[in-house]
């Protein structure tokens, strides 16, 4: 029973709720929720489980409807590619066939034996093979114009044995049609449920199966129990769990919610890096992608729209102080360059180049002069990056130091796909990933007349070394065309480039086995154990 | 003209306001740059792959074409399939739906349990430390912008407390055990909460300050009876009149908040549903979910009116 004021102001007697009893109802409560707190926490390593968090969901499973990071990353651990890329080497090593190249447009497939799909579906013959390069040809995949280009056509040679002929060489077979192309869907599988039901039930030959799917939730895989590599997977069950907001991510492996996670925000990486969070362990290497800008040239813009000037582009580049994104945007975490060939591809050559890393302002201004330009407004659509835009800004400040008055379009990644696709926009800060270690990958589709060159930029001589590029086996050969290729880029502009982002991982330092690699579709955690 | 009456014209009316929606919600979709297909393909897909699926979902087709069969497929209650991952609208209605209503749901009744006694003591002390305190928490609860408010409340009960866990609802069904099952929507629905509980805690005190100031209140005191009596048997009910009439539309509008939310918590609902398939431009998956919504919030709004003249018989609908 306690006194109380009524609302005149007049003390009364109740026996309400008083003040001790909320505090003890409080404390009972927290008790309550206390015990309750391992309960969430739950300990995953003694359970033989992993928790991996995407920044994104995945759209479906099936490696042959999709391109996507968040699908890729769940079905790199699903399905087996016919060729592995190692990323030590930056060479592709065989990963469920062996190959050679019998001649130029001859290669010989041998299928790995003992190797068998998930959920009984039986041991992977060459009829899967052949059926993965017939669906691509057949189906129209996304492959067929990026990675099976040059196939003519599969054949079955003998037993588990397949004959790939090829319309030209191309000395990127192994790592683009095998290593990026050349994931193995399992033939009865397919024909049994059709694409849209593989899509959401996945059927391979990799470490782990395909267990549930909570759309907007996450994605569970179990361990393959009859997994071709020797005691892998380690784990018992990977759960793959979708969230979104980098510090939303941090804070879920603070508190033991995930394992690993990818792409913590730049300002968080610091405490990790220098180890002062304990339990947690930081991973990163140099990744391959770039952050560029590039222009609408002529027809796409008007033709005495300053960017059309190769000087007023040359001093654009000029302007910009690469260092100071990496160090700023990045916190440190990214590798400046002036050019698309990233550390450990044929053809690389220290970078910079030709634009210096803290840039020069007087030889832009001298560029700018020499243009006749002496100021313009210019226009940069950007997507819904967080990192980009804060990237866009900073590079708005360096340009307006050669009187280039940058205004940024921030878009929504509907609206900015549009706007690229349609060439309808006056410059564009973008990053973009690079899909395997061969030099042309990074190059070809960028740089050739025929590749997306979203800026119309259209050099008939660099497309010819490209072309003779992908045709040709001699490394040293190759390595010459591609420096006459990168040459040209750096003289003409028509992508300016700022830089390689890292690939950086945070996770429990109880973790043994997971090695970040520099394509963050790619996550393999076969080898990945608790210790 | 009775209460059933005014319910039965206001039935009639529910499918043209939704034709309406869905001319609005396909028009803002098509003047909307971005296409779908390209999105989906990303940069290197081919003309001939692009034109195929273009094909697929009718995108080839004309406007009035592709809204006529679109139409056409929801009289036979097929809402389309998602153009990203195939998955059938009204799978994702099905799933995500409950999702979100279950939080709202939660929210709402987490506001009601906090806002109405707060206010009603707050305006029972009118002048009080108890009534500054809960109109400071209120105008607090009002202008912070949920998603922070979301990320303070991950850092103290989260991060530094560690009693409740960040994120992963739909991660665990009631088979796992009640605690691992409800922890994980504690913050999401304080989150979603507070600025209800802000809202109606004020509207709560301004009617219960105004019943308390009504002539039949004085005479009840005068009459000899108890302050406690006076608030139950008096007051509160008629402070609950527009209080009954808001729930149904705070309900509808939580539903609607539940898209920050989700989207923070990643919560395998309508609103993080809805996000993705604004940014890849997932035409069938939009059109669908926001006429889902859209049906949702006038039959809210109906419920609204039906309970107005419910619990206040002064109400006629002439």
């Amino acid at each position: 029973m306690s006194s109380k004021r009524d609302f005149k102001g007049t003390r009364t007697k109740s026996r309400g709720l008083t003040r001790r009893t909320a505090l003890q109802s409080a404390a009972v409560g927290g008790v309550a929720l206390s015990t309750a707190l391992p309960i969430f926490n739950i300990a995953r390593a003694q359970d033989n489980k992993l928790a991996y968090a995407m920044f994104g969901e995945p759209t479906g499973l099936n490696e042959f409807m999709y391109t996507e990071i968040h699908g890729s990353v769940v079905t790199t651990n699903i399905y087996d590619k016919m060729a592995r890329i190692n990323y030590d080497t930056h060479q592709s090593e065989p990963e469920i066939v062996e190959f050679k190249n019998e001649d130029p447009l001859t290669w010989v497939l041998k299928v790995r034996e003992g190797v068998k799909f998930h959920k009984g579906y039986g041991e992977l013959t060459d009829e899967d093979i052949l059926y993965c390069f017939n669906h691509v040809q057949e189906a129209g995949t996304f492959q067929k114009g990026i990675t099976h280009f040059p196939v003519v056509g599969a054949t079955r040679r003998s037993k588990n044995v397949v004959e790939v002929k090829l319309n030209t060489p191309f000395s990127a077979f192994p790592m683009v049609t095998m290593g990026y192309g050349g994931s193995v869907m399992c033939k009865a599988a397919h024909q049994e449920m059709g694409d849209q039901e593989y899509a959401r039930n996945p059927i391979g030959t990799g470490p782990f199966e395909f267990d549930s799917w909570v759309s907007g939730s996450h994605v569970i895989l179990k361990k393959n129990q009859n997994y071709w590599r020797e005691n892998q997977p380690y784990v018992d069950e990977v759960i793959y769990r979708t969230i979104v907001d980098p510090s939303v991510r941090l804070s879920s492996l603070l508190t033991g919610e995930i394992d690993i996670m990818p792409r913590p925000d730049p300002k968080d990486i610091a405490r990790f890096r220098d180890g002062s969070e304990p339990g947690i362990s930081y991973q990163s290497v140099p990744g391959w992608n770039w952050d560029y800008m590039d222009f609408t040239l002529a027809p796409h813009s008007p033709a005495d729209f300053p960017t059309n000037n190769v000087d007023v582009r040359r001093a654009i580049s000029y302007a910009i102080d690469r260092q100071t994104i990496v160090d700023e945007i990045y916190a440190g975490e990214a590798l400046v360059t002036d050019n698309p060939v990233p550390p450990g591809y044929l053809g690389h050559r220290p970078s910079p180049i030709v634009y210096p890393a803290r840039g020069d302002v007087s030889k832009a201004k001298e560029l700018m002069a020499k243009a006749g330009v002496s100021g313009f407004d210019l226009e940069v659509i950007t997507s819904d990056k967080e990192w980009l835009r804060r990237e866009c800004e900073l590079v708005s400040a360096m340009l307006s130091e050669i009187g280039i008055n940058v205004k940024i379009k921030g878009m929504d990644a509907g609206t900015y796909g549009s706007a690229w696709f349609t060439k309808q926009f006056q410059a564009d800060l973008e990053d973009i990933t690079i899909v395997s270690p061969d030099v042309d990958s990074a190059l070809w589709w960028f740089h050739h007349k025929d590749g997306m060159v979203e800026h119309g930029w259209q050099n008939t001589q660099v497309s010819e070394w490209l072309d003779e590029g992908r045709r040709e086996l001699d490394p040293a050969k190759r390595t010459n065309l591609y420096h006459n290729v990168v040459d040209a880029v750096l003289d003409d502009c028509p992508y300016i480039y700022f830089n390689h982002v890292n690939q950086v991982y945070l996770l429990k330092d109880n973790l043994d086995g997971f090695k970040a690699g520099p394509q963050e579709h790619i996550v393999p955690l076969g080898a990945v154990r608790w210790t | 003209m009775g209460i059933w009456t005014y319910f039965l014209r206001r039935l009639v009316q529910v499918p043209l306001v939704i034709f309406f929606v869905s001319i609005i919600v396909f028009a803002l979709m098509k003047v909307t740059p971005g296409d779908p297909v390209s999105i989906m393909l990303g940069p290197y897909a081919t003309p001939e792959t692009t034109a195929t699926l273009k094909a697929k979902f009718n995108l080839d087709r004309s406007l009035p074409e592709q809204y006529l069969l679109w139409v056409g497929n929801l009289l036979q209650g097929d809402l389309g399939a998602s153009i990203r991952s195939q998955e059938p609208v009204t799978d994702m209605v099905l799933n995500r739906f409950p999702v979100s209503i279950s939080i709202a749901l939660m929210a709402t009744l987490l506001s009601l349990l906090i806002a109405i006694p707060a206010g009603v003591l707050a305006a029972y002390r009118r002048n009080s430390l108890w009534d500054y305190a809960l109109m400071g928490f209120s105008t607090i609860g009002l202008s912070v912008p949920t998603f922070t408010l979301a990320l303070v409340l991950i850092l103290f009960f989260a991060l530094k407390l560690q009693w409740v866990p960040i994120a992963g609802v739909g991660l665990r069904t009631l088979s796992d055990g009640f605690w691992p099952f409800v922890l994980p929507y504690i913050i999401p629905v304080v989150g979603l909460a507070v600025t209800t509980i802000a809202e109606l805690a004020r509207i709560v005190r301004a009617s219960m300050l105004e019943v308390l100031d009504q002539e039949y209140i004085r005479v009840a005191r005068a009459q000899g009876l108890g302050n406690l009596v006076i608030l139950r048997v008096h007051a509160l009910k008629n402070v609950f009149i527009p209080i009954i009439t808001v729930i149904a539309i705070i309900f509808a509008f939580q539903v609607g908040n539940t898209i920050t939310i989700e989207y923070l918590f990643s919560i395998p609902g309508v609103g993080s549903a809805l996000i993705n398939a604004v940014i890849s431009r997932d035409f069938p998956v939009i059109q669908g979910l926001t006429l889902v919504v859209g049906i949702f919030f006038i039959g809210m709004n109906l419920l609204a009116d039906i309970l107005y003249a419910v619990v206040d018989p002064r109400i006629h609908y002439n």
